[in-house]
């Protein structure tokens, strides 16, 4: 190691050689050197080191991360990343290919951030609201979820490159930047309808394909990644959500984001694409950038250009118009921006079409109005995605009046939508929103501003108890869904409104678990819809009704009711013929329950396959289906069929949705009674004790799942010799079902089967008999003589009285078995 | 949380109003609050097991993201302020690397920087080898350690160090790419 003195002697050599090159920097450093090779060896390292940093320093940005593990291969929901396509400060983007099913090309971004399981949940939900988001210039989101804690967003493919990088290759002429600015300025406005705000608009952010066609993306989700941020540290992760150079002020200094936000980063990514330099391009840190935002006049756009080393005469052509847009975009203030990015959109067009912008009109009256202007508030719309379904359901529930008067409500609708994203209560401004917050002021702020209008005020109620459905927060539902329904009934709403309504409630009750109540709302509102056009309405107030039957042990009228479904479903159009899966699958479980297993068997196999035409196979949905199916086979004594389709599902379950998932643990529960049936006691022990435990540890141990878990379990026990321990625990659960369940319930008769099984195996035949004799009284009572359970009682009691050679009764019992 | 997070930002905020007015101790109480907002996202930032390295510069510009207020300002002297601000990076970090140096906690994990600024190699470096040898480059190239540091602790691009320095851009890059390289192979003497 060189002592000090050297080291400083080293540098001062390597400093001087920097000046150097080729030939004339080896002879400087050979001769300053002399005989110390060691010395040389040092000096040109220093060199070589120099040579290869200085060619990059230029792009020094402090936005880097540590390289990303490479995660090619791993699958995402249906998808599995196929190439590593970019980094960003959000995260990394991944191409992916559909796994199975239609062939589909995603990209999919895995966002850098760690998620709660608390979180998780509402980030999917707020996120998959996004995917209602429709424009040809926005990348449409295709699915989101959590993998391992961490978010993962599935959007379009978007084979394209940044719009900046596009424009200059292509030398594009100034009327086409501008037509495609103009373009992007009517996606973010589309989006704004929606409430919903990008927060993030910057050239990579937008993607231009071959053929010129200019895609948004990443809509949305910083917005919806935010909503899940812990509140008690807003600014925790700010650093991640937005880009300096493109960031508006209020942005980076942590105030409300609104539409007004977009606006300028339109204006940014405009200034950008028509000078060559992005806004305070002097800036490389965050830090700086935010200290010049907050305090440094923007050059005209037109100037930016001549200093970018623009040809002088293709830079005069910015000056004027595009300036007085540009600068009007990117104002400090947010009030004193464009309004929406429908006026910026609006000048861009006035540019185009070569008549007077309003930027400019704008600028000498504008001067004097300065201090009067009202200083508008922006509401805090971060997160803001609230009721993307808004305007479609508004206009389907407004069909059945004229057509005029249906306008005139829609558009008093986005009026009220509007002021409550710019008039809102400051204070409420200091963090972010999420969608929750939102629908709760807006739910306060009706009554004040849409008393006069009671039936505007219904329809917006709607929307809100509508998204809170969709969110799981039933309790607000139910609260908007009353006041709803109090209006249309004293203000004479129609009766499409009411009995929508009616089934919103009775839908809202439902997942309460308020099954009694729900009963006579959803009758209430196939009575109302019925005579109405309405047929999918209709069709789902009547599937609800029958949910509700079969689940209050209600089978033969939830049987009829089906049917009927079915039936108006069989008449309607592609859409509505598709969602005859629903019924088809009622049917299949409902009949299953009456010990009707091989009609029930034909209704599963039917919805499988209606699902399976119309789903991909991964898909949850027809993964359930499938579960219900192989079910049916275990019950028409087809176990070794089904057990294959079990393991299938059990497998595709494991990778989607994950190994300790309640479908998944279903799906092993019905295959350990499936290897019960097939007499392979040792499997059927080991699968029925784990499914147990995680049963147990997800849903509590009075789960009736946890309960069949373990009574599967102790009968695998008794069959494989130990029946002493198999008894304790169907004492158990015998006990538990007793405490839950209404006396005679078919789960208490089923455990007392399993029960008696168990003290024949013990010889305890007196025992075992009465259990039995009981057990299939009740049960035949309760469900007939066809049904599995039923018939294994009969079964028993044949082996019982065989066992102890009273040959007439095994056989009175053996004439009550099926074939 | 929020409420103290609030308190603390128009704490801020009034330093900031007060400095800019000219107040020179406002300034004092103002690195004194920085300092510390630095070194309690840096502690927090390494007991996040996932976090194994620490970018100064992100971590500055969290620190700034707090100072809301920041935009009302007239700012009298921004250089010199962004100067201030690595200065007290640095300090936070090495304090923090010490005091763990010193009670060997989490096992004695030295504090550990990663900067794009240092190279492409994204090699972790400890913040005390980094304290220590800036120190010494001081020592013969005292202008290329200070450009190092801004850079490197404060996120300064090379126009934002020409200013705080009031030297030219040419200098800046010129001492900046000496600088670098001799740090970077120090630091990679060994590896």
């Amino acid at each position: 190691m060189s002592s000090g003195a050297d080291r400083a002697h080293i540098y001062r050599i390597f400093d001087e050689a920097l000046d150097l090159e080729g030939a004339v920097r080896a002879a400087f450093v050979h001769e300053r050197c002399g005989a110390n090779p060691a010395l040389a060896r040092e000096v040109m390292e220093l060199l070589d080191i120099a040579a290869s940093e200085l060619k990059d320093t230029a792009a020094l940005l402090p936005s880097g991360r540590p390289a990303a593990r490479d995660l090619t291969g791993r699958e995402y929901g249906q998808f599995r990343l196929a190439s590593l396509i970019g980094e960003g400060g959000m995260g990394v983007v991944y191409r992916a290919e559909r796994v199975g099913g239609v062939p589909q090309t995603v990209a999919i971004k895995l966002l850098r951030t760690e998620i709660t399981d608390a979180t998780a949940a509402r980030f999917v939900r707020e996120a998959r609201l996004l995917a209602r988001l429709e424009h040809p210039a926005i990348a449409r989101l295709i699915d989101v979820g959590v993998k391992d804690g961490e978010p993962w967003i599935a959007m379009e493919f978007v084979d394209g490159r940044p719009i900046d990088e596009y424009c200059e290759r292509r030398n594009l002429d100034l009327r086409s930047r501008v037509k495609l600015l103009a373009l992007l300025a009517d996606a973010a406005a589309t989006a704004h309808r929606m409430l919903v705000v990008h927060r993030d608009i910057k050239p990579t952010n937008v993607l231009v394909t071959d053929d010129g066609r200019p895609k948004l993306i990443d809509f949305g989700i910083a917005a919806a990644l935010s909503s899940t941020s812990d509140a008690r540290e807003p600014t925790a992760d700010i650093r991640q959500l937005f880009t300096p150079h493109y960031a508006a002020p209020e942005q980076v200094a942590g105030e409300p984001v609104t539409v007004a936000t977009d606006v300028f980063g339109l204006g940014a990514l405009a200034y950008r694409v028509l000078s060559g330099r992005a806004p305070f391009s002097r800036s490389t840190s965050a830090l700086g950038y935010l200290l010049a935002v907050s305090k440094e006049q923007i050059a005209p756009p037109s100037r930016a250009a001549l200093e970018a080393g623009m040809d002088p005469a293709k830079a005069r052509r910015l000056r004027g118009e595009l300036d007085a847009i540009l600068l009007k975009a990117l104002e400090r203030r947010p009030a004193q921006r464009y309004a929406s990015a429908q006026d910026l959109r609006a000048d861009l067009h006035r540019y185009l079409d070569g008549v007077p912008v309003s930027a400019r009109r704008h600028t000498a009256a504008y001067r004097a109005a300065r201090f009067a202007r009202r200083h508008v508030v922006g509401f805090s719309v971060a997160a803001v995605v609230l009721l993307a379904a808004g305007a479609g359901t508004i206009m389907y529930a407004l069909q059945a009046r004229s057509v005029a008067q249906a306008r005139d409500m829609a558009a008093r609708r986005d009026e009220f939508l509007e002021s409550l994203l710019k008039s809102a209560d400051p204070r409420s401004g200091r963090h972010e929103t999420s969608v929750a917050q939102l629908l709760d002021s807006a739910t306060q702020e009706l009554d004040r501003k849409l008393s006069g209008e009671p039936l505007v005020e219904a329809s917006m109620l709607s929307l809100i108890a509508q998204t809170n459905v969709g969110l799981g927060r039933y309790q607000e539902g139910l609260m908007a869904n009353e006041r709803e329904l109090k209006i249309l009934r004293e203000h004479h709403g129609s009766a499409l409104e009411i009995g929508q309504a009616l089934s919103t409630r009775a839908e809202l009750l439902r997942e309460e678990g308020r099954w009694g109540e729900a009963e006579p709302v959803v009758r209430e509102a196939v009575s109302v819809l019925s005579p109405l056009h309405a047929p999918r309405d209709l069709c789902g107030a009547l599937y609800l009704l029958a949910v509700v039957l079969a689940h209050t042990e209600h089978e033969k009228d939830a049987e009829t009711t089906y049917h009927a479904v079915l039936d108006l479903e069989e008449h309607g159009d592609a859409d509505l013929k598709r969602q005859r899966i629903y019924p088809l699958h009622g049917l299949a479980v409902t009949l299953a329950d009456l010990g009707r297993y091989q009609e029930g068997a034909a209704y599963a196999k039917a919805a499988l396959g209606l699902a399976q035409a119309n789903w991909p196979a991964d898909n949850p949905e027809v993964l359930a289906l499938e579960t219900t199916y192989a079910g049916a086979l275990v019950n028409t004594q087809r176990a070794a069929q089904a057990e294959p389709l079990f393991r299938q599902v059990i497998a595709a379950e494991t990778r989607v949705l994950g190994a300790g998932h309640k479908d998944t643990l279903l799906a092993q529960l019905l295959l350990s009674d499936d290897l019960l049936e097939l007499n392979r006691d040792a499997e059927a022990m080991t699968l029925a004790l784990s499914t147990a435990q995680q049963l147990e540890a997800l849903l509590g141990h009075d789960n009736m799942y946890t309960l069949t878990a373990w009574n599967n379990y102790a009968t695998a026990l008794c069959s494989g010799g130990r029946e002493q321990d198999g008894l304790a625990v169907l004492a158990r659960v015998l006990e538990a079902r007793r405490r839950l369940l209404a006396p005679g319930d078919r789960y208490i008769h089923a455990t007392q089967v399993s029960m008696g099984v168990c003290l024949m195996g013990l010889h305890r035949y007196p025992e075992a008999e009465a259990v039995l004799k009981a057990a299939a009284s009740g049960l035949e009572a309760a469900r007939g003589s066809a049904y599995r359970r039923t018939q294994q009682a009969y079964r028993a009691l044949r082996d019982l009285y065989t066992a102890t050679g009273r040959a007439e009764e095994a056989a009175r019992w053996a004439a009550k078995i099926g074939s | 949380m929020t409420d103290s997070a609030d308190s603390q930002t128009s704490i801020v905020a009034g330093l900031l109003q007060r400095w800019s007015q000219g107040e020179k101790e406002a300034l004092d109480q103002l690195l004194t609050h920085l300092y510390r907002d630095v070194h309690a996202i840096a502690v927090r930032e390494l007991r996040n097991e996932r976090q194994l390295t620490i970018r100064p510069t992100a971590l500055v510009n969290e620190a700034y993201m707090r100072l809301a207020g920041l935009t009302q300002m007239q700012w009298q002297d921004r250089a010199h302020f962004l100067s201030m601000a690595a200065r007290v990076t640095r300090q936070a970090l090495v304090d923090e690397a010490r005091q763990r140096r010193a009670s060997k906690r989490d096992g004695g994990s030295p504090v550990t920087l990663s900067d794009e600024n240092l190279g492409s190699n994204e090699a972790p470096y400890d913040a005390l080898d980094v304290d220590g040898l800036l120190r010494e480059l001081e020592t013969f190239d005292k202008v290329a350690a200070e450009v190092v540091s801004l850079r490197i602790f404060g996120g300064l691009s090379i126009e934002e160090a020409a200013e705080a320095l009031e030297v030219s851009v040419a200098t800046v890059n010129r001492r900046w790419a000496t600088g670098k390289a001799w740090l970077t192979r120090e630091l990679t003497r060994n590896a």
